[in-house]
């Protein structure tokens, strides 16, 4: 229960006539993007994508192999010792053994390509089905070699999705099914240290260069909150829109609260605190861009000059959005990922929003062919980097809404845990989403252990921590869309605690 | 220290003013105020707006507008309508109560996949909804004005209008340093900004950026071209210009283009780059021609350097499209070589039909680097589906450009007028594939 009398933080008093001069500074911001997603500009799109199946499978199972060895070395069930076998084709009936492989889910409501060749559709149709998952589902396992299908029930413990790579222990029945008895995950990957990358920025460093401040940072943080340091802010689903201003409010609201210039003194303290701001996905409203297209087909004479009809295109949206970084870069550093609706390329992994698409905001990206990092810095997803020395991961969500199409399940955590623990973020591209046929290399595939690993445009909220069987600790957070909660997520750049704030109006 | 006073009152109580205090000198900030005020339009003045147009800090400004409520109001009740932004946590009950009572499952769920995380909520509530809002509140930790109207608001939405005016006005004030510490937004001292080239005005509003470079780069461009152009370095034949030019739209203006196409044959690597970077990924040539054959490369230094020539002079004339300046000079000076290609593809359109009756087996566009390119005749098959629902295989005769190794490799000596002739067919036979899209260059050259 509040009262009006005992807010501290109140400014509903008249001028004191007192100049308050708090000149606040924000936290630095130590960031070290990787390029782990990056492809060539001149890409070749004529490769098969059978190859990206079979890199995966060759990097993943010696770690797989190794969690299964140490499980079932020497297992006896049933008087019957277990033996390795190395590939699928090689099981034999009635033979207890284990095997490792890449999942394959046989779903009647997955749409497949054969089939639309077969019925000669060249174009795969758009998907309609929110979900791809019913009973009749079927888990196979399959290698270079060959496929087997996989029953049991413990199957239904996990979540398996198609490409994640496992070993699984059994024995093949009549049928020809691997009647599975247990299997295992290749869990998570080595994790490095934090300040691998970059830096630490040393105490001496920040002192020599913002001493005063500093200074009163620690008397304040002493006084209002246990804060060690600096935030990251997470947002994503932005959905700026020309026509739809259900949402601009609080938009407009997240602007001043990033800014510091709403709240009073002391909350605005805290504010100079959020070292940096990391736009995961969906900054730009889709709906925009279906209505001009009803219009444009009712009047027939078209005058299509750059090969887009200019008189139905809208560019608000994204000038909305420019102007939003163009104010907020000034006083904050921000990392942009591209998510499902934005103006970037359509499969996985997403290449950088083009700078040219930010005019005003376009003085504080990199400049054109250099490898160093923006003050706006337009970003792969999914994206990798390090963060005030901590290793992070981030998707605009693409991956983990189609894992969600293949389960019956609503926890969008558990998804992205089971992602950490196949040691492969994307395990559906290529199969349900769309990706680059890579050649040489899955990139998918996790080879290094994030400490935080975000998923924006979720539909809520959500953050748990996972560990390892080494000692990793991964922080796990949901971004949910800004759009259809109003939150944004701010994480303790020292302690990856997460609190997040909601943004009403009444 | 009062005048905001009086600038809120001509700001927000002009419409009232005009019946109760008559005496305010008021330059009405709306056209007739006397009729109903659509919405969007009513008078409204929020901390942010009010602090940019007196140059003072937030949260003054802040405070400022609360004077000013509670000092209207005193005098008229209800005259004055705020709304009020409070920060803070919410009651946790209160929340499953009020907030996410449609989503009780959910929540539910909520509790077993995720940790809870302590919330603050940044609301922005109207003032007749202010104490009930407080009962929601555990803790209040900051509360203050957000807006003032004369009368209350349908639809708060509109007040992200007034954020567009605070964008607009610091706009004009160029986000320097100085200007955050007067309205108080937190700086960064590490903010860093790309230095725009010759110094054009950083966060110049949006019309004005896309003209800045693109006429810095034309000029140098142009002084630099005659120079270039009397270097005979290799560059790739005549065929190469068009996608060149495509590449053009890749990066930037056509000044920009130019001045690229003029420094590089300085490099003794042109030549490749140049080959390479044109071509589409998607097609199959261009893999392997990164080692041209000594001889193959010296004469084609020669042949090139014509075709380069010819290129610049019809580049230059593209740009004298809008430059008119060096007109004459570059139609007097080596015009001609580039014109005649020009004229021969201009008619090329019934050769191409001819072309098709002889049936030739194959059009050969381009040599070079020990490599074949072009497009020969092949029988494809092609797959249908008929009325009856058989898929029926037909073939049919098509076009099928190919690239391969240079079998019958045209000896270096007798290459020179060899070339000569090649080039032309060369681009005969790119002008005569696809006849929907014409070359850019007929629509430039035949002005």
């Amino acid at each position: 229960m509040a009262n009006l009398e005992n807010i501290p933080g109140s400014l509903l008093h008249s001028p004191s006539g007192k100049q308050e001069d708090d000149d606040l500074k924000r936290v630095s911001s130590t960031y070290k993007p990787l390029q782990t997603f990056r492809l060539a500009k001149e890409k070749s799109y004529q490769q098969q994508f059978a190859d990206m199946y079979f890199l995966r499978l060759t990097k993943i199972k010696p770690a797989v192999d190794d969690v299964a060895l140490s499980a079932w070395d020497g297992t006896i069930v049933a008087d019957e010792p277990v033996k390795r076998v190395e590939r699928v084709l090689d099981i034999r009936q009635g033979e207890l053994c284990w095997v490792t492989g890449t999942v394959y889910m046989e779903m009647p409501l997955k749409p497949n390509i054969l089939e639309d060749v077969s019925k000669d559709r060249w174009i795969s149709a758009p998907i309609t089905q929110e979900k791809y998952w019913s009973e009749e589902d079927a888990v196979t396992l399959e290698d270079e070699s060959g496929r087997i299908r996989l029953v049991g029930d413990v199957l239904k413990s996990h979540i398996l999705v198609t490409g994640c790579i496992i070993s699984v222990m059994g024995s093949e029945n009549v049928n020809g099914e691997l009647e599975v008895i247990d299997f295992k995950l290749p869990d998570l990957p080595p994790q490095p240290e934090r300040w691998a990358l970059s830096d630490p920025p040393s105490a001496s460093d920040s002192k020599g260069k913002a001493k005063k401040p500093k200074d009163e940072d620690e008397e304040m943080t002493d006084a209002t909150t246990c804060g060690s340091g600096g935030k990251i802010a997470i947002v994503s689903g932005l959905a700026f829109s020309g026509s739809d201003a259900s949402h601009s409010l609080e938009l407009t609201l997240l602007l001043e609260y990033l800014l510091g210039e709403a709240l009073d003194p002391s909350a605005q303290q805290e504010l100079s605190q959020i070292s940096r701001l990391i736009i995961a996905g969906n900054s730009i409203s889709l709906e925009e861009r279906k209505v001009p297209l009803d219009e444009a087909q009712a009047k027939k004479p078209i005058n299509k000059k750059y090969g887009y009809d200019a008189s139905s295109y809208n560019a608000v949206p994204s000038q909305l959005f420019d102007e939003f970084l163009a104010s907020l870069l000034p006083t904050m550093p921000v990392t942009l990922l591209p998510g499902a609706q934005d103006p970037a390329t359509a499969s996985y992994p997403q290449q950088p929003i083009h700078a040219a698409m930010f005019p005003s905001s376009r003085p504080f990206s990199a400049p054109p062919a250099t490898t160093d990092e923006g003050w706006l810095d337009t970003v792969t997803n999914p994206w990798e980097g390090e963060v005030e020395g901590w290793r992070v991961l981030g998707t605009g969500g693409q991956n983990i809404d189609d894992i969600f199409k293949y389960v019956d399940s609503e926890d969008r955590l558990g998804m992205m845990e089971a992602t950490c623990r196949w040691r492969c973020m994307a395990p559906t591209a290529p199969d349900t989403l769309w990706s680059y046929p890579f050649q040489d290399d899955d990139p998918f595939v996790m080879k290094e252990c994030p400490h935080l690993y975000f998923v924006g445009c979720q539909p809520e909220f959500g953050t748990k921590v996972i560990k390892g069987r080494e000692g990793q600790t991964v922080r796990l957070i949901a971004v949910p869309s800004f759009t259809a909660t109003q939150e944004i997520v701010l994480v303790d750049s020292e302690t990856l605690e997460v609190s997040k704030v909601k943004l009403s109006v009444a | 220290m009062d005048d905001y006073k009086n600038f809120l009152a001509q700001q927000i109580l002009t419409e009232d003013k005009l019946v109760s205090v008559p005496a305010i000198p008021a330059t009405y900030w709306l056209p007739s105020p006397r009729e109903p005020t659509p919405a969007n339009l009513q008078p409204k003045v929020t901390y942010r707006t009010l602090s940019r147009t007196l140059k003072v800090h937030v949260n003054l400004a802040k405070q400022m507008l609360y004077d000013f409520h509670k000092s209207q109001n005193d005098k008229n009740p209800g005259s004055l309508n705020a709304t009020y932004l409070v920060y803070g946590t919410r009651k946790s009950s209160d929340e499953q109560d009020g907030d996410v009572e449609m989503t009780d499952s959910v929540s539910e769920k909520d509790e077993t996949f995720s940790e809870t995380v302590p919330t603050q909520t940044l609301a922005l509530i109207r003032e007749e909804m202010l104490p009930d809002t407080l009962r929601q509140y555990n803790e209040v930790t900051s509360i203050h004005v957000y807006s003032l109207a004369p009368h209350p608001m349908k639809d708060l939405q509109f007040l992200s209008d007034t954020a567009q005016q605070v964008v607009s006005m610091s706009i004009e004030e160029d986000f320097s340093p100085g200007a955050n510490k007067t309205y108080g937004t937190i700086r960064n001292p590490n903010a860093r900004k790309r230095e725009r080239r010759a110094g054009a005005p950083a966060p110049a509003p949006a019309k004005a950026q896309p003209k800045a470079p693109v006429k810095q780069e034309t000029k140098p461009a142009i002084k630099e071209e005659p120079k270039a152009a009397t270097t005979t370095t290799a560059k790739k034949v005549a065929a190469n210009s068009a996608p060149a030019l495509k590449r053009q739209g890749s990066s930037g203006g056509i000044g920009q283009m130019f001045a690229k196409a003029a420094s590089k044959p300085k490099k003794p690597a042109a030549p490749e780059k140049a080959e390479e970077v044109p071509t589409p990924a998607l097609s199959d040539e261009g893999e392997d021609d990164d080692e041209p054959m000594p001889e193959a490369a010296k004469q084609k230094v020669e042949e090139d350097g014509k075709s380069r020539r010819d290129r610049q002079a019809e580049l230059r004339r593209m740009m004298d499209e809008s430059d008119g300046e060096e007109e004459e000079e570059s139609m007097s000076k080596p015009a001609s070589p580039a014109e005649e290609p020009m004229d021969e593809d201009t008619a090329p359109a019934e050769p191409e039909a001819k072309a098709a009756e002889e049936e030739p087996a194959e059009v050969v566009a381009s040599t070079g680097g020990g490599r074949r390119r072009g497009r020969r005749r092949v029988t494809k098959k092609k797959q249908i589906m008929d009325d009856q629902g058989y898929l029926v295989t037909i073939q049919e005769p098509g076009w099928e450009s190919f690239s391969e190794e240079d079998v019958p490799a045209p000896k270096p000596q007798k290459a020179k007028p060899a070339a000569a002739e090649k080039a032309a067919p060369a681009g005969k036979a790119k002008k005569a594939a696809p006849k929907g899209q014409g070359n850019i260059m007929s629509f430039f050259g035949k002005k």
